[in-house]
């Protein structure tokens, strides 16, 4: 047998965690490019800032759904026996979720480009306005405290991404 | 369609389904409040002072993600490799 199927069915469980490995590497680079990019919105201006959170908003769920195993394994471990380091983990990925979704949500709906131009006559509300600045500042913080956490997951990733 | 894709489109919908729930606290007084505050300071001081220079515009938004997202990660690191030095 030959050609890609051949390639398919022979590969090794380890050249397929590693190509695994390799799309979460790929992945969370471009959340993390995206997300700085979309944090900046006074160097790249607004309707920038809103149109790639467009692009932002898929890359974040595939990061989700790339650690979805995980998130599962640590879910239904969560009350009996789990490390201390994987628990918090657990806690700050569990706050981190819900905080992103509000800040797009008050995004989108404090939009002046975005939305004004696919919903014609939208007018931004100021309330999601004011909170969509309080909250995406805070999410910073939060973000680079779960990037700590999962440090030493993403310098082995990294490591093995490099050898491979 | 792969598993991924299933799951990363189960997690978008999950999401709008989220943010959905969430759109509700525009209703409340609280959300009246704050509209009425943002008003009242729209405008003071709005135009005063002279704009930074271009170069700073564009730089000056990172080194601030830079420093809100590096200093708690370097904070969380230092606890943590503190914590494991004490276990040892």
């Amino acid at each position: 047998m030959d050609g890609p199927q051949a390639a398919v069915k022979t590969r090794s469980p380890v050249s397929e965690s590693t190509g695994r490995t390799r799309t979460k590497v790929r992945t969370d680079l471009a959340l993390f490019a995206l997300f700085v990019i979309l944090c900046a919105p006074q160097a790249t201006g607004l309707p920038l800032h809103e149109w790639l959170t467009l692009a932002f908003v898929p890359v974040f769920a595939l990061h989700l759904a790339l650690n979805w195993n995980w998130i599962v394994q640590v879910a239904r471990r969560f009350t009996r026996r789990l490390g201390a380091a994987t628990r918090i983990n657990a806690v700050w990925d569990a706050l981190l979720y819900p905080w992103m979704v509000f800040v797009v949500v008050s995004g989108f709906m404090a939009s002046v480009s975005f939305l004004p131009f696919t919903l014609g006559g939208w007018t931004p509300d100021p309330f999601w306005t004011v909170l969509h600045h309080r909250t995406s500042n805070l999410l910073l913080p939060v973000v680079g405290i779960h990037l700590a956490l999962h440090a030493r997951w993403i310098a082995s990733a990294v490591r093995r991404w490099r050898s491979a | 369609m792969s598993v991924i894709v299933r799951r990363t489109v189960w997690v978008t919908l999950l999401s709008g389904a989220v943010g959905l729930a969430m759109l509700p606290m525009a209703q409340t007084q609280w959300a009246e409040d704050t509209r009425a505050s943002a008003s009242r300071g729209h405008g003071e001081g709005a135009g005063e002072g002279e704009a930074p220079p271009r170069a700073m515009m564009l730089v000056l938004p990172f080194v601030k993600v830079g420093v809100l997202m590096g200093v708690p990660a370097l904070v969380v690191l230092g606890a943590g490799a503190a914590v494991r030095r004490l276990r040892r």
